[in-house]
């Protein structure tokens, strides 16, 4: 049987464009990730999603889903301002953009920072590139945590970045001083971080608002409005818990 | 015999260009999204998705641990398996007429045709030639080792093809902006330089060739011997001197063929039997 160059031409031509389309009908052509890592199979973490395997692709909310690591705290460690994007929403390859122009040559904040944190937060063994840095605010909040103790914190501090200041901002939680906020006086600038620090819990600031906090670092006065409450109302109330726990 | 060569050109530059502008279209369209800027049509999908040599850098890792290598998605592996498909029936036919990088030097070549005439494509000295075509065969196992034990892309930063859809993405490492230069250079030169010298997919897919179920044949008995084959094949195969063509470097563009090259009918084709048994056989009816 002899092939010729039109009949070449015609099978191929069904077979790669015919069958791409055959699949995309069955649902089996998949041409993005399923954001699904790949998890440990032996050892000690046997069952654990490996970190290693997180992708740029992946948002936050796709690394809370497969890891004990939620996206506020992700969003958090990265100074990810949470006010004006869900910190789910963000992905991994943000860092990048965001930490491209502050680190100094030879360090990196990227991907590999989110796979670093993530196993640093989850005590599971992760060997990091050699130019992978972490923000500061990442190291605080392992930290803060428990997740490293101060020797790991001395050490690491040599591969820190400061975060962006402006349009990401974010003071993390709070147990130092919150630069941006003057001591327990609400204003339009003032983060339920803030308010938290001047020791009003977080369960508290949920019953006034009667809604869970969209994020710790969230603005309070554009939360209150893009939920319609008054905000000189709820200022009042968080005012007097304030002062209260201020005595 | 001109007019059905034309033809039969035609053809496979038509398959060409629709396969380049398929992939072309498709990774002006994943930029777009990278970007935040939203297309309807072809969405979704980089140029990773839709290399089917990904479904191969991937086979070990989805093999040992049932997950992809970074960047690697289910669709590479059914290209894969498509393309597969078409080159056990009739050899590597995806190099010669699907690969949009192969189609693209290629193009650059005709340049080097008009500039070198008939020194054009006979640079390289044939000894060093034969040596240096065994090449793509060490890219190949590098590759496929490297990504089995690093599962990254690590080819990525030294693919001219990932370079040439890409280039305007800042995706591209200066590596990989190196490798494009020189093969557009090479191509001036030398035809497909890439996939005679380096490519790892075309390594694979060339020893198909050896089992392949349509085979290119010579018909000896009605062979003048004019070499009209062997000037015309791109890959320099000396088609003249065998019955069969098993070169791991035949991609099965059929310029040599009866319907272009060749001036005798039934000489040289694609086939599944002997082409002498097909002349006696038509003889007899």
């Amino acid at each position: 049987m002899r092939v010729t160059v039109r009949s070449i031409a015609f099978m191929l031509v069904v077979t790669m464009i015919g069958g791409v389309l055959l699949l995309s009908l069955s649902g089996l052509w998949k041409t993005t990730s399923s954001k699904t890592p790949v998890k440990f199979s032996t050892g000690e973490f046997a069952g654990l999603s490996n970190p290693a395997d997180i992708r740029g692709s992946y948002s936050f909310a796709d690394v809370e889903k497969n890891f004990s690591v939620t996206a506020e705290t992700l969003a958090n460690a990265f100074s990810f301002d949470t006010s004006s994007k869900p910190a789910g929403d963000y992905v991994a390859k943000d860092i990048e953009g965001a930490y491209g122009a502050l680190v100094p040559e030879g360090g990196e904040v990227g991907t590999d920072s989110l796979k670093w944190f993530v196993s640093l937060y989850m005590g599971i063994p992760y060997e990091a590139e050699g130019d992978t840095w972490l923000p500061t605010s990442a190291l605080d909040l392992l930290f803060r945590e428990g997740k490293i103790d101060a020797a790991a914190r001395e050490e690491l501090a040599s591969r820190s970045v400061e975060p962006p200041g402006e349009g990401m901002k974010s003071p993390v939680v709070i147990t130092e001083h919150v630069e941006s906020a003057e001591d327990g006086v609400i204003k339009g600038s003032t983060t339920y971080a803030d308010v938290i620090a001047w020791g009003v819990s977080q369960q508290q600031i949920e019953e006034i608002i009667g809604m869970p906090l969209p994020g710790k670092t969230t603005n309070i006065r554009d939360h209150l409005q893009k939920n319609g409450l008054s905000f000189s109302t709820v200022k009042a109330q968080l005012h007097s818990l304030v002062d209260v726990s201020g005595q | 015999m001109k007019r059905r060569g034309e033809s039969a050109k035609r053809i496979r530059l038509t398959v060409q260009i629709l396969f380049f502008v398929v992939v072309a279209s498709t990774t002006v369209v994943h930029a777009l999204e990278e970007m935040g800027i939203s297309v309807p049509v072809l969405a979704g999908a980089s140029l990773h998705a839709i290399c089917p040599f990904g479904g191969v850098v991937t086979l070990y890792r989805l093999i040992t641990e049932g997950a992809y290598v970074q960047k690697i998605h289910e669709s590479a592996v059914w290209l894969l398996g498509i393309v597969m498909i078409s080159t056990v029936l009739v050899g590597p036919a995806f190099c010669g007429w699907v690969c949009p990088f192969g189609s693209f030097q290629e193009w650059i070549g005709t340049i080097g045709k008009r500039l070198f005439k008939r020194r054009y494509n006979r640079f390289v000295p044939p000894r060093l030639d034969r040596v240096l075509r065994y090449l793509r065969y060490v890219v190949l196992i590098w590759v496929v080792v490297m990504t089995a034990t690093t599962a990254t892309l690590i080819f990525s930063a030294y693919d001219p093809y990932y370079a040439l859809f890409n280039f305007y993405t800042g995706e591209v490492a200066v590596t990989g902006y190196v490798s494009l230069g020189l093969v557009m250079v090479l191509s001036l030169f030398v035809e497909r330089p890439f996939c005679k010298y380096a490519c790892p997919y075309g390594a694979l897919l060339g020893t198909a060739n050896l089992f392949r179920i349509f085979r290119l044949r010579r018909n000896a008995s009605t062979c003048i011997d004019c070499k009209a084959c062997d000037t015309s094949c791109p890959m320099n195969i000396l088609v003249s001197t065998v019955a069969v063509v098993r070169d791991h470097q035949c991609n099965v563009c059929l310029k040599c063929t009866s319907e272009q090259s060749c001036p005798i009918p039934h000489t040289v084709e694609l086939n599944s039997t002997r082409l002498e048994d097909v002349a006696t056989r038509e003889a007899r009816q």
